[in-house]
This record gives structure tokens, C-alpha cells and sequence, in this order.
């Protein structure tokens, strides 16, 4: 299925939306791509820090949410609380780089979640975190996706 | 797994987690007040009693606990779910 622009629901916008695409995702899980690009934030000399995961994987979470509550816009909203155990196989990502961001709900009450998520890049894992954030409030019960995409 | 074996377990956790003194857990100790944790150490916690008791837990049960004792409690009720006890479902 084809999801619809990241800023149709996501409130993050250019050029502190580091993400290029939600390619798929479920009530618990989710993936996110992007492509490194020359000229957009944390990029120098043709490379971005590979720390900067942590933000594709907040995005990836956010973008989560977001989608799940895309007909009441802002009730998805949520923030970024804090990381366990960052492993980072490389110190930067190349500009050209296509980058895989997958996260898995790991835990979820009516306020907090955490997401055990990893960055792959041509197959190869190159970064993982769990990232604990908080969310909007529980999200409606998911939509048949036929529903959205006739 | 014995109730002391689940506590050792528990024990683990929370010092390997949160880098806690050993000296300082008993079954007693409030998480938030004695322990020093936060709603997002909870959090991290739950995430490891899963890999405990091989389910998720629920949260509802979850936001009932204060002392390491209710966590013993939680996971021991969790093990022996399938046997019928505290066999209430926890999806929603």
C-alpha cells in the first residue's frame, strides 16, 4: 500500500523532517525511509553522524502515531523521552545513502511507549536503540487500510 | 520458576537496568520513593519482566505496583496464568 506525504499528518516540517517516507506500518510497528542528502541538516562534507539515528528513530515513532491518528490531527503528538542501549556499526551515513528505520512497540500504557528500533542500510544493521516516548493518548482502533486507499 | 527465584530475577533486573546497589533491594523498597526510579525507568522496566514471563504485561496490572514485592507478585500471577489463575485476558 502507498502512504500518503509524511506533512499530509506528520507536524514535523522541512528541514527538521529528517524522514522522506513511511513505507510501512501497523499498530505496533513501523518503517520509515530516507535517502541522505547533501544540504539538509547535520550533513557536512558529504556525511551526516550516525548518532543522528536516534532522531530518524523518533521521527519513524512519531510519523507511527501521527499516521494512526491522522483524522484527529494533533492528538498524536508526542515526545522523545529518553534511549537505552545505542549501538551505532559506523560513525557516519554517506550522502547517497538509502536508510531503512524500522521500530517495534515494545511497550505501550495510556502515556508512555517504548520502541526497540534499528537503521539498516542495504541489509546491513547499522544502528539500534530503545527510545521511550511519550504519545498523544491511545490511538483509535485502526482503520481497514482498503478504506483509505480505494 | 520458585517465588525466590523470581525475585533474584527481579533483583537483576533492577540492578543491571538501573545500576542499583544490591544492598539497598528488598521486597519491601518502593520503586518511585526508595529506588529512585521514574515513570520511564517503569517503562524500561516492563520491557524486561516480558522477557521474563514471556508476556507482555499488562498495564493495567502494572500501574498497581509499588514495591518490588508486587512486581514478584505480577510476574508469579503471570507464570501461572495459564493454569488458570489471573487468567484474564490481556489484550484490549
Amino acid at each position: 500500500m502507498v502512504y500518503p506525504p509524511l506533512q499530509d499528518f506528520l507536524p514535523h516540517r522541512p528541514p527538521m523532517l529528517l524522514i522522506d517516507e513511511l513505507v510501512h506500518c501497523d499498530e505496533h510497528q513501523v518503517t520509515c525511509t530516507v535517502t541522505v542528502r547533501a544540504g539538509t541538516p547535520f550533513v557536512t562534507d558529504g556525511r551526516v553522524p550516525a548518532m543522528i539515528s536516534l532522531e530518524y528513530f523518533a521521527q519513524s515513532v512519531a510519523a507511527l502515531y501521527a499516521y494512526l491518528h491522522r483524522d484527529h490531527p494533533g492528538q498524536g503528538e508526542g515526545k522523545l523521552l529518553g534511549t537505552r542501549e545505542l549501538e551505532l556499526a559506523v560513525d557516519y551515513f554517506h550522502v547517497g545513502d538509502h536508510l531503512t528505520i524500522t521500530g517495534h512497540e515494545t511497550w505501550r500504557d495510556e502515556h508512555l511507549a517504548q520502541f526497540r528500533c534499528e537503521l539498516h542500510r542495504a541489509g546491513v544493521r547499522l544502528a539500534a536503540a530503545s527510545i521511550s516516548v511519550s504519545h498523544g493518548g491511545e490511538p483509535p482502533q485502526p482503520q481497514p487500510p482498503s478504506a483509505e486507499t480505494p | 520458576m520458585t517465588r525466590a527465584e523470581i525475585y533474584q530475577r527481579i533483583t537483576g533486573i533492577l540492578v543491571k537496568t538501573f545500576e542499583l546497589d544490591p544492598a539497598d533491594i528488598r521486597p519491601e523498597s518502593r520503586l518511585f520513593e526508595d529506588l529512585d526510579l521514574d515513570s520511564i525507568d517503569a517503562v524500561d522496566m516492563f520491557v524486561e519482566l516480558h522477557e521474563v514471563t514471556g508476556r507482555r504485561i499488562d498495564p493495567q496490572s502494572a500501574r498497581n505496583i509499588r514495591t518490588v514485592q508486587d512486581i514478584v507478585t505480577l510476574v508469579e500471577a503471570e507464570l501461572t496464568a495459564d493454569s488458570g489463575r489471573g487468567s484474564e485476558p490481556i489484550n484490549r
